[in-house]
């Protein structure tokens, strides 16, 4: 479902140079300006209201060009910096670009009267994910990647309780039990960061950047790497049990500050929506009909988690049956 | 009772200090590194006239030399115990007694060895803000918090057969945050030591040293015993 369902319609602004003036190029995301052109209305919108712009030419079905220097607009309070593009077409709906137009580009025409669009409807386009500015198509690996981290960081903390469990009992099934799924935790954030990485590639430009999360989130995943390499280092069943579960809740508590608390701190910056200043996680990137999906991904996800650990369980107690 | 639970921790300490003494391989070394990597800047930068050289890159290597430091004293503190001495001290002392005479002998040297780095950098760049109590502040938290992270990474490691390798794969993806922190502090120190001192700026080094400590007191009694 995740790579199946369709974009909304929307639309990328971008300026453009083009001799000696400077041009704003809409591009359009699943939707036909060709074929829409008898209803295709454009408006600049400032905090005062929506004015409507009628110089533009449709260069190709999915791109028009409009001259800035045309783009009227009122402002009365006279500091606003950029205006949002609203358009609309019959098939497409409203649709619109926040902070696409430099205001100082725009001619500000005092008392201009504003229009009412309340009469212009979003496009009712069946189940659709939305378009959001950056991110596009790869709005899709929200399926993969975050809920990958929900149910590797549920794993993790399955194993942290286990590790407890441990220091107070000494039952060593307890410690087999927190080992597999830190295992299985562990290759959920490996992954996790795989697909963290294509994602960053085409949306932030580079398969690595220096944000405070991937920082973290890299950090842990070195630490169970030694948590490991420190079980396999020693012989003895209990002196194993008792040292690894030592670093097992030493390795959590620092993970969970690690890709919680310290990306949300004043003064870091961060490009992961929630963090750094950006919107939060889930009033920017979730609507309704993501939501449908994320939810039972994150389930699904746990779920595929739990499972695994369960046959690594398993496939133990067979190789051990004497 | 009390007095002597007391007096016996200060005993173990005396004798932890003493025992750096004895075996002072660990210490010259440690003091021959720091010694060496300054007269490295200094020939680099200074003497080949490269003196633009930004103060954070002068911080980060005066990080680097505490970081081996750090781990060559904790390691070799518990890694002489290994062989049979720690069965003696199991039967003396109490866990936390242990630990904190392991930490307060390791953070008496790194903290020498970290005086001795900032004398030295003080004099070699000219930084006026290495004399101040904003830099002895940032200083004693990062050594301190440290120190304690390197403490109960050794008493792991010390358990183990790779010890010595073990005990810098373990305890490196912890302290690199850590580092971030002093770094991060320090980064701004020219602007700090112009405003005065202030507490603020430190509250999450010394946060995160807290919850290095508390998670160390708390997890030690359980990793020692045999």
């Amino acid at each position: 479902m995740a790579l199946a369902t369709p974009l909304s319609s929307g639309i990328q602004v971008n300026l453009i140079e083009q001799n000696t003036d400077t041009l704003l190029s809409v591009k359009a995301h699943n939707a036909d300006f060709v074929l829409g052109e008898k209803t295709l209305k454009l408006w600049a919108h400032s905090p005062d209201g929506y004015y409507s712009i009628t110089d533009y030419s449709i260069e190709g079905s999915d791109s028009l060009t409009i001259p800035l220097s045309n783009i009227h607009y009122a402002d009365s309070s006279g500091e606003v910096a950029y205006l949002d593009l609203v358009a609309f077409t019959e098939s497409m709906g409203l649709v619109g670009s926040d902070n696409a137009i430099p205001a100082k580009a725009a001619q500000r025409i005092e008392d201009l009267p504003s229009e009412d669009i309340s009469s212009f409807s979003r496009g009712s386009e069946g189940f659709v994910f939305p378009n959001r500015r950056i991110l596009d198509e790869t709005i899709r690996n929200l399926m993969f990647h975050v809920t990958m981290w929900f149910g590797m960081v549920g794993l993790l903390l399955f194993g942290f309780i286990y590790a407890i469990k441990y220091i107070l009992g000494n039952n060593l099934e307890r410690d087999l039990w927190a080992s597999l799924a830190n295992a299985v935790g562990l290759g959920f954030g490996i992954l996790g960061l795989l697909t963290g990485m294509v994602w960053a590639k085409y949306t932030w430009g580079a398969f690595w950047v220096n944000d405070a999360k991937l920082n973290g989130a890299g950090l842990g995943v070195l630490m169970y790497f030694a948590y490991f390499l420190l079980r396999n280092s020693i012989d003895n069943p209990r002196k194993r049990a008792r040292i690894s579960a030592a670093y097992n809740v030493i390795a959590f508590v620092l993970y969970i500050m690690f890709i919680f608390v310290l990306p949300r701190l004043q003064g870091v910056d961060s490009l992961h929506p929630g963090q750094g200043g950006n919107p939060a996680f889930s009033s920017y990137d979730l609507d309704n009909a993501l939501r449908i999906v994320f939810y039972p991904a994150v389930i699904g996800w746990t779920f595929i988690g739990f499972w695994i650990f369960d046959i690594l369980r398993r496939m133990h107690a067979l190789n051990n049956i004497n | 009772m009390t007095s002597s639970k007391i007096s016996r921790n200060w005993v173990f300490l005396g004798n932890e200090l003493r025992a750096e003494l004895r075996h002072l391989q660990g210490l010259a070394a440690q003091t021959m590194f720091v010694v060496v990597a300054s007269y490295l800047l200094y020939a680099g930068l200074v003497l080949l006239g490269h003196t633009d050289v930004s103060s954070q890159v002068v911080h980060v290597i005066f990080w680097l030399v505490m970081i081996f430091t750090i781990v060559n004293s904790t390691s070799s503190s518990f890694f002489r115990d290994a062989s049979g001495r720690d069965l003696y001290y199991y039967s003396l002392l109490h866990p936390l007694v242990y630990f904190t005479g392991k930490l307060l002998s390791s953070l008496v040297t790194t903290l020498f060895h970290s005086l001795l780095l900032t004398l030295i950098f003080h004099q070699v760049f000219a930084y006026s803000y290495m004399i101040s109590v904003h830099w002895f502040a940032v200083m004693f938290c990062g050594v301190a918090g440290m120190t304690t992270l390197f403490t109960l990474i050794a008493s792991m490691a010390s358990k183990t057969s790779q010890s010595q390798i073990l005990a810098v794969v373990l305890g490196f993806p912890l302290a690199i945050p850590l580092l971030l922190f002093i770094l991060k502090n320090l980064s701004s120190i020219d602007l700090v030591y112009a405003q005065g001192f202030n507490l603020s700026s430190l509250s999450s080094l010394l946060i995160f040293d807290g919850l290095i400590l508390s998670l160390s007191l708390l997890l030690f009694p359980y990793i020692w015993g045999d």
